[in-house]
């Protein structure tokens, strides 16, 4: 199983959003690190395939992942701003999403429990979601992402507006579930990524500065920071 | 069928849904009500006072008095009543379908046959002249039918439009199919029927409200990059969301349109169904229908009605990314029709192209049928309420697709 980006750019009017992006994802938990503005909510879109690359291609196992039912059918997406439905409850929301993601009837109320339990939702199973706190919201987008048991997940921010007991406890069931999957975990704050991720993608300004393995790096948030020191003193 | 009970499920939670669904069952049955209160009657009790009636006491007065009258106005009845009339005016010297007439006699004598009365007005009066029913002889009715054709004729040959022979040859061809003798049944009003075409106007603009938002909502709140990359979350999701739309307004619709019909159909009475349309209206008007066969046809031409307004939103709001201006260019797609017609005066093929033709304040369904209405078509005359219902059905079906293509062309940008 395979990700691939290949020379994927993105243009808006005069901003070159991404610029010729190439990259070879496989199964393990990727980062994707860059200060905001970098382009990584623009490359998540080309890759969830909800956003037309202005040249290039997202590729699942060598084939273009648009109009690839096989690539939805395996992919789970958490945009970074969502606001839900006003008048659905957590259960109705998550059985309708079950539906869309044609996960199997007799299936859906085991997993629609189990994420519940696992992102500590039960209780509130029954709650409007835009009665819920941020965190809790959060938690309800990433059990939505998960509903299909995604071979491939983009989670974008996922752990804003969680608290550090929420943000532990996300990277626990993250670390727990990214066996066999390609996991690409976007964030600006690297601590949210580097316990986990056993890649890192850095961003900026619209290219791919770097991808190193999590055995290349003894601190990342140095590494990270060194980066963009480099650029300012060139 | 599971994406689609879903869908369904979705909607009905909804608050605005929720809403519209109660406006759009209580304001027809309200339409019904108010539609009872244009009834008006006075007459002299006892002590020789006079006393106003209103609405439904007024209509049982009305009705109750005109009982005597109800039956087909064969030739023979309407000469009836011709003689009656003139005898009545050589007795008393006072016109007795004018407002003099003494109130009891007029109540008794007058009432059961002043709809055949009115048939032989129509039928002879000449445009912008005064008419006296005395001056018509009894024998001259013998040819009453056919006179309704020359009345047809000759006010489509007054008017600047319809005097096309093009025009006249389909309104003849559409008269001859009109059963004759025409039924009188008393009870009635236009008035009732005004409210019927009030009631589908408000069912068209509510089901304008509830699809207008549907995509706009989606894409405004961001909820459209997950559900866009779903597995269903394209064409499935885009055809079973205008489906489960349809449906909910659909059945909406015709519980609205259902209630208000039975309402007035109860206060008017069931066995009024029976009059012609044309002794309710005029004589020369075209359909071939009782006025039961009318309230079915307007409930389901204001039924494409909907369905077209409806694709038409879901289309504006498959465009829209903001909810308020799905919303606003919906509404005004509903209304624009009206306006348009007050401005051109009459019918024509760009009214005709809006989805909500047919639902108006003059521009309506009832009107269309009721009045002498034709387009051109080439050396072709078309009814008007054919290119309506036509054009309805084109455009239900056109605004469905260029939704689905609207839907699966969007880009997400939020």
């Amino acid at each position: 199983m395979e990700l691939e980006m290949i020379n994927l750019s993105k243009r808006f009017k005069k901003k070159e959003a991404v610029k010729c992006v190439n990259a070879h994802l496989t199964p393990g938990v990727w980062g994707l690190l860059g200060a905001n503005g970098a382009g990584k909510t623009t490359m998540m879109r080309m890759m969830a395939g909800i956003m037309e690359p202005s040249h290039g291609q997202v590729t699942f196992c060598g084939k273009d992942i648009r109009n690839n039912s096989q690539y939805r059918s395996v992919f789970g997406f958490l945009p970074q701003e969502i606001q839900f439905s006003k008048d659905l409850t957590v259960s109705d929301y998550l059985n309708y999403i079950a539906a869309l993601k044609d996960v199997p009837h007799d299936v859906t109320k085991k997993r629609i429990n189990n994420l519940l339990s696992v992102l500590t939702l039960e209780d509130v199973r029954n709650k409007k979601i835009v009665k819920l706190s941020g965190g809790m919201k959060r938690r309800v987008g990433i059990a939505q992402a998960m509903l299909n048991d995604p071979s491939v997940l983009i989670l974008d921010e996922p752990t804003a507006g969680l608290d550090p007991g929420e943000r532990i406890r996300f990277r626990n069931f993250l670390a727990a579930t990214s066996a066999d999957k390609i996991i690409i975990l976007s964030t600006h704050i690297v601590s949210d990524i580097e316990d986990i991720a056993d890649h890192v993608m850095i961003m900026k300004d619209g290219e791919l500065n770097r991808i190193v393995d999590s055995d290349e790096y003894d601190d990342l948030e140095q590494l990270y920071i060194s980066i963009f020191m480099e650029e300012a003193t060139k | 069928m599971r994406l689609y009970v879903q869908e369904l499920k979705r909607i009905l939670k909804s608050t605005r849904a929720r809403v519209v669904i109660i406006l759009a069952i209580f304001l027809p049955m309200l339409m019904a009500v108010l539609a009872s209160e244009f009834n008006d009657a006075d007459y002299l009790d006892s002590n020789g006072d006079k006393v106003y009636l209103h609405g439904t006491a007024a209509l049982s007065m009305i009705k109750e008095s005109s009982s005597a009258g109800n039956g087909e106005a064969t030739v023979e009845q309407l000469k009836n009543a011709l003689r009656t009339y003139q005898s009545l005016y050589e007795e008393t010297g006072i016109d007795p379908i004018g407002g003099d007439f003494p109130l009891e006699r007029y109540w008794q004598d007058v009432k059961p046959i002043a709809s055949r009365l009115r048939l032989i007005t129509q039928t002879y009066s000449k445009v912008n002249e005064p008419f006296d029913l005395r001056t018509i002889s009894v024998d001259s009715l013998d040819s009453f039918y056919d006179d309704t054709e020359k009345k047809l004729t000759s006010v489509m040959e007054s008017d600047q439009i319809l005097r096309d022979p093009a025009m006249i040859a389909k309104a003849q061809q559409l008269f001859h199919k009109v059963n004759i003798p025409f039924y009188i049944s008393h009870g009635y009003t236009r008035d009732a029927f005004d409210y019927i075409e009030f009631a589908v106007l408000i069912l068209v603009i509510l089901s304008a409200v509830l699809a207008a938002p549907v995509f706009s909502e989606r894409y405004s709140s961001g909820e459209d990059s997950i559900l866009r990359c779903t597995v269903c979350g394209r064409s499935k999701l885009v055809i079973t969301t205008i489906l489960a739309e349809l449906t909910v307004v659909t059945v909406t619709y015709f519980i609205g349109i259902g209630l208000h019909l039975l309402i007035s159909d109860k206060i008017f009475g069931i066995e009024t169904l029976k009059e012609s349309v044309q002794s309710l209206y005029t004589v020369y008007s075209l359909p071939n229908m009782n006025l039961l066969e009318l309230q079915i046809v307007l409930a389901f031409s204001g039924w494409l009605c909907c369905m077209a307004v409806t694709t038409m939103s879901l289309c504006i709001s498959a465009k829209a990314t903001e909810t308020s201006t799905s919303m606003v260019l919906s509404l005004i797609m509903v209304i624009l029709p009206t306006l348009l017609y007050s401005i051109s005066g009459g019918a024509n093929w760009l009214l005709a192209l809006f989805p909500s033709a047919s639902v108006g304040l003059s521009n309506n369904m009832l009107m269309s049928l009721v009045d002498l209405r034709f387009l051109m078509l080439g050396s072709t005359a078309v009814w008007y309420p054919t290119v309506l219902v036509s054009t309805a059905i084109v455009e239900f079906l056109l605004f469905a697709f260029i939704s689905h293509i609207m839907y699966a062309k969007h880009q997400v940008t939020k």
